[in-house]
């Protein structure tokens, strides 16, 4: 089969969820970013979904990665890895016939970073690679015209990190970062259980226990009879060493969560603290759009609402809010300061 | 033969004010009448925008634009930045050739206290721009001119231009300029005042946009003014977090008016030194208040209660500078050629 030899790529590298877009075929990937690697050979067993089951499962001959952890680059190598079986996944094996790529990246990764992550474009073969905030892509993907003279901010809630952006004529104005979001919160869910419990549970274990039970503030997550929700945590007792069972409940999540929300809490202040004035007052009425997996926990919009006393949206593609703003942006020719196209 | 040279040669009347920029070409009125503010690319130093487009970034821009105001004080500060801003300007004119601009007969109309080197700087800037004959004149004069009063006859008449930048002061007579002063008091010094108002008693910090909205919104200087209270946007400078403020048409007066004492003080100053012909000529025809500022609510009242003169704002304060060009263009300045007769 003949493919054109234009298409635009873009790509949302985030630490938990790895987006593929392809122009005029949709968003043709959606997994996570685990990969599975045969230790002896070198060779990709799996990636997204199947991977991620593999994760905390595996015997020695096999190899789960993250590639990106906490929202920076921990192995080039792996990614290329990734992209490639992805692409091929995708039915995209013919590199050259993508002729543009645009990746989104964290806030605050370096430029060493950019540079290897642009250099990773070029190995792949293909001359046009771009990257770009996923503030500024998230923002875009969750409708909001950056490109008007008026300040925007945005929190994106990811799995590594949690970002923090103002946004103004197309660009971000500045922008902060901070690694706790989605699996810092497993990981205290985890000591948790183990200092209170003295059990020990594995990542998938809780992250099940955090998308079933978190909340933020309000009353807590009821099951249909309007009895509280818990949730069942298997695991290896500390002391016995035994496989065991014990029962979360809610309140103990709230409890984690608020802790783990606390330097959140202080980055947001700090981030408004640093907005031009003439950018703050603007807030007042654009307000906070949040996105990002971990913006869907219930009382998270309450919660900075609290704190910044201005209004909270919630993006209404939380998790495709990135991807879908490369899409806008490869659509866009040149940079755009003042208006849409 | 006056007539001939004219079709040649083009006329450009520029009033390159603090806070707006004004161009006016022979035959077509005025091009341009925006605020004097451009926005460049840092990366390739391309021009994003211009006049009103560029003044609504102020504040705004994250670090790949900067916008910048050419002039402060009435006077250029960024020549890099006003050079691209006429070169916009006249770009925006069709069939304008390099030679045509060599042609140009060009007037730059700029406050009346400054140095001689502040006036060979505007001069150099036209000059930049390929235009070869350039004079300057004072705005007073021009804005005499542009609000429609017959200046060269022996007559005294007083002008306050109360601008972006600075204030003029002057008194003219027979065709040109008996004595004229300057303050840097005026629009963007208001702004300022306000901004410190507001952080002073509210404890928060706004943008210069807002503070000019807070000054054309509530500005008023009658004595019984309707208060007004409106609801701006600021940042909280204790807590950080964007914030409401109310600000009321009582407190920007009162912030207003010790700038505006200034101003009178500056206007009985002028009038002290005035030839006492001249000041029975005021005395009876009074004065002419002019620019941006003289559009606050209840300046004329104002400074007829303090100085005792019949006062009159200009049916067109923020465009009789450039309409005054139209006239210089045509006797370059000169007190016994009276353009009006033309």
């Amino acid at each position: 089969m003949k493919e054109k030899a234009n298409l635009s790529v873009g790509v949302d590298l985030g630490t938990s969820n790895l987006l593929i877009y392809v122009e005029g075929q949709g968003t043709l990937f959606n997994e996570p970013s685990i990969i599975a690697i045969d230790k002896a050979t070198g060779n990709v067993v799996s990636v997204g979904y199947e991977a991620a089951k593999l994760d905390g499962k595996t015997h020695s001959k096999v190899e789960v990665a993250r590639p990106l952890q906490g929202g920076v680059i921990s192995d080039i190598q792996l990614i290329k890895e990734i992209l490639l079986f992805t692409l091929d996944k995708i039915f995209l094996s013919n590199l050259q016939s993508i002729n543009k790529l645009l990746i989104g990246i964290p806030s605050d990764i370096t430029n060493t970073e950019k540079e290897a992550i642009i250099e990773l474009g070029h190995e792949l073969g293909i001359k046009n690679t771009e990257i770009e905030e996923e503030i500024k892509a998230g923002a875009l993907g969750s409708g909001v015209d950056i490109f008007e003279a008026l300040g925007h901010m945005v929190i994106d809630i990811g799995g590594g990190t949690t970002d923090f952006g103002i946004l103004s004529l197309g660009e971000v104005v500045l922008s902060k970062s901070i690694k706790i979001a989605g699996d810092f919160f497993d990981q205290q869910i985890i000591d948790y259980v183990k200092t209170v419990h003295r059990l020990e549970i594995g990542n998938q274990t809780a992250e099940r226990i955090k998308v079933e039970l978190s909340s933020l503030t309000g009353p807590y997550p009821v099951d249909e009879d309007d009895k509280p929700l818990v949730a069942e945590a298997m695991g290896r007792d500390l002391v016995s060493g035994l496989p065991r069972q014990i029962i979360i409940k809610a309140e103990e999540v709230r409890e984690v969560l608020l802790s783990c929300f606390d330097p959140i809490k202080s980055i947001l202040l700090a981030t408004l603290e640093e907005t031009p004035p003439e950018l703050a007052g603007d807030l007042v009425d654009s307000g906070i759009l949040l996105t990002g997996g971990c913006s869907q926990i219930p009382g998270v919009k309450e919660y900075i609402a609290e704190i910044a006393q201005i209004p909270v949206y919630l993006s209404e593609v939380p998790i495709t809010a990135v991807i879908d703003g490369c899409k806008k942006m490869l659509k866009m020719t040149n940079r755009h300061f003042y208006s849409e196209i | 033969m006056i007539a001939a040279t004219v079709q040649d040669k083009l006329g450009l009347g520029i009033d390159l004010g603090t806070a707006n920029l004004l161009v006016f070409l022979e035959r077509k009125g005025i091009i341009f009448d925006e605020p004097a503010v451009i926005a460049f690319d840092r990366e390739s130093g391309k021009i994003v925008a211009a006049g009103e487009d560029a003044h609504r970034m102020l504040g705004k821009v994250h670090d790949k634009i900067s916008v910048v105001k050419p002039l402060r004080n009435g006077v250029i500060s960024d020549m890099r930045a006003a050079k691209a801003l006429l070169n916009y300007v006249l770009g925006k004119i069709e069939n304008l050739t390099e030679k045509d601009l060599s042609k140009t007969t060009c007037v730059i109309c700029c406050p009346s206290e400054v140095t001689k080197i502040e006036r060979d700087v505007m001069i150099d800037l036209a000059m930049k721009m390929k235009i070869t004959d350039v004079f300057i004149e004072e705005e007073i004069k021009s804005g005499a001119l542009g609000s429609g009063v017959d200046i060269f006859k022996s007559k005294g008449v007083m002008v306050v231009d109360i601008g972006g930048g600075t204030t003029d002061v002057g008194v003219i007579s027979f065709g040109d300029i008996v004595l004229s002063r300057t303050i840097r008091r005026a629009g963007s010094f208001m702004d300022d005042e306000i901004t410190k108002y507001v952080k002073k008693t509210q404890n928060v910090e706004i943008g210069e946009l807002t503070s000019e909205k807070m000054k054309i919104e509530l500005g008023d200087l009658q004595v019984e003014a309707k208060n007004v209270i409106n609801r701006y946007a600021g940042r909280d400078m204790v807590k950080g977090i964007p914030k409401w403020v109310m600000l009321s048409t009582h407190e920007v007066q009162a912030v207003l008016t010790p700038v505006f004492d200034e101003i009178i003080k500056l206007v009985t100053g002028v009038l002290k030194d005035t030839p006492p012909e001249l000041s029975a000529d005021i005395y009876k025809h009074g004065i002419l208040l002019t620019g941006g500022c003289s559009m606050i609510r209840g300046v004329e009242q104002y400074f007829q209660d303090r100085i005792q003169v019949p006062v009159k704002v200009v049916h067109n304060p923020l465009t009789c500078v450039v309409e005054g060009t139209k006239y210089l263009l045509k006797n370059r300045g000169d007190y016994l050629v009276n353009p009006l007769q033309l």
